[in-house]
């Protein structure tokens, strides 16, 4: 039988970060998932990166990872600007579609949300809702369209400025990689191309 | 003073395009930008008429801001991340729905997160609550005529609980000497005893005899013809399945 040792104060100081970190990230505290930098400050002291850190490193095993997202799209980050970002946990590898799926998504809705995304992406983050409903108006019904960018603004992926244009949200940003799905998209076989039985992935990876 | 009025209008014109300019996201080298700072050059050296002044300065902010779009414009083409949004809209109208779907798959990775109450919500929740409108006398006067059912419902509860046991005992007895010798009594002939009218009733009684086990429900999935089998004493289920029995006019359906 082998007996552990006693941790130490520090790490058991440790520990206890890490699980407070844990919590603030995981648990819904406002009307948005994941915690801002100074919360986690207040709670995890100065050093709270490194806390976030160490979290990502053990993280990394269950297929998740601390995400942060900026508020602002610049190089050079500072202190201010890490206070001022959100940290979320996100999966830190993309799920197979029919993972997606099972797990209750529709395929027309997936199809929706990322021609939306790779649309607006194309035209710096913002583009007439008009425009991206007659776009995907010959691919679905517009009703169904309709719906489904309600649906979609709802959750934050994206936003209605409320005079007929629609920006990226928040939740597109931290969960979708816009160099990716770009990639992804223009990647996509033409109509009338042979196949190449390659995924979306194959193509952007191939493109690089 | 109407060339006051004329300036104004094209001030505040020049200034509306920006801003149509800014909310639509199209490109912003449309607007040729030197040729409007040469005509607010010439309104502002037209008039010093206050209100022009005031104008003016808001005009050339609303100018700013597209050359600051136009800055970030060029940044973004000569990004990497740049595509072009025509490709993209071509790439979208050719793809198949599932191909787009499996593009955004491969580039997705949700947010991880738990919901639960929060004193906030709560606190929304209960606000909401405090803000709805109180009854009105109507309401009231009618509610104040139930409360005297609402007082005697136990009661009749009680007496109701009483007569359904009364009938099931008594349903079980006809359901053992209804028994043919193989011990088995047919399910439709049996809720039909009574007559038409009684057919839902019985068969609700007879379902509560066969949840409490004292019975047994068993069907011929050949003929699809449904018996009952009948215990003198109370036999725990073997099975929790259920059996849904469908009746539609006279007959029974499955």
């Amino acid at each position: 039988m082998v007996l552990s040792a006693e941790p130490s104060p520090e790490q058991q100081t440790a520990r206890k970060k890490l699980a407070t970190a844990m919590a603030m990230l995981l648990f819904t505290s406002h009307r948005l998932p994941g915690v801002r930098g100074y919360e986690l400050r207040r709670r995890l002291g100065k050093n709270y990166l490194k806390v976030v850190e160490s979290l990502n490193h053990r993280l990394e095993p269950l297929g998740l990872r601390v995400k942060i997202l900026f508020e602002t799209s610049d190089h050079g980050k500072n202190e201010e600007d890490y206070d001022r970002a959100r940290y979320f946990i996100t999966l830190s590898e993309p799920m197979s579609l029919s993972d997606i799926v099972a797990a209750g998504w529709r395929i027309d809705d997936l199809a929706v949300l990322s021609a939306s995304l790779a649309f607006l992406f194309s035209r710096g983050g913002k583009a007439p809702k008009s425009e991206l409903v007659e776009l995907l108006g010959s691919k679905l019904p517009k009703w169904k369209v309709e719906a489904a960018l309600e649906r979609y603004t709802r959750r934050g992926y994206l936003n209605d400025l409320g005079d007929g244009v629609l920006t990226v949200g928040w939740r597109a940003l931290a969960e979708v990689d816009q160099k990716e799905l770009i990639k992804a998209v223009t990647g996509l076989p033409q109509r009338g191309e042979p196949a190449t039985g390659k995924s979306p992935e194959d193509a952007s990876s191939q493109s690089q | 003073m109407s060339s006051v009025r004329i300036a104004k209008e094209e001030l505040e014109r020049i200034i509306a395009l920006c801003q149509a300019l800014e909310k639509t996201g199209s490109d912003p080298f449309n607007l040729d930008v030197k040729t409007l700072l040469n005509r607010l050059r010439s309104i502002v050296e037209k008039s010093k008429n206050l209100d022009i002044i005031v104008l003016d300065a808001e005009t050339l902010y609303r100018i700013a801001l597209v050359i600051a779009l136009q800055h970030k414009w060029l940044k973004d083409r000569a990004s990497s991340l740049f595509v072009d949004s025509q490709l993209v809209s071509l790439k979208i109208v050719a793809a198949d729905v599932r191909e787009l779907a499996s593009a955004f798959a491969s580039c997705w990775r949700p947010i991880v997160s738990l919901e639960q109450l929060t004193r906030g919500m709560v606190s929304e929740g209960y606000e909401y609550f405090l803000s709805l409108p109180t009854r009105t006398a109507a309401r009231a006067q009618a509610l104040g005529e139930g409360v005297g059912e609402v007082v005697s419902a136990p009661t009749n509860l009680f007496e109701e609980r009483q007569v359904v046991e009364e009938d099931l005992k008594k349903l079980h007895r006809e359901m053992l000497a209804a028994r043919n010798d193989e011990g088995y009594v047919n399910y439709l002939a049996f809720l039909k005893a009574e007559g038409e009218d009684k057919v839902v009733a019985r068969a609700y009684l007879t379902a509560f005899l066969v949840t409490e086990g004292y019975a047994e429900l068993v069907k011929n999935p050949l003929t699809g013809e449904i018996w009952l089998q009948p215990f003198e004493q109370k036999q725990e289920r073997r099975s929790v399945a259920s059996l849904v029995t469908v009746f539609r006019g006279d007959g029974f359906v499955g």
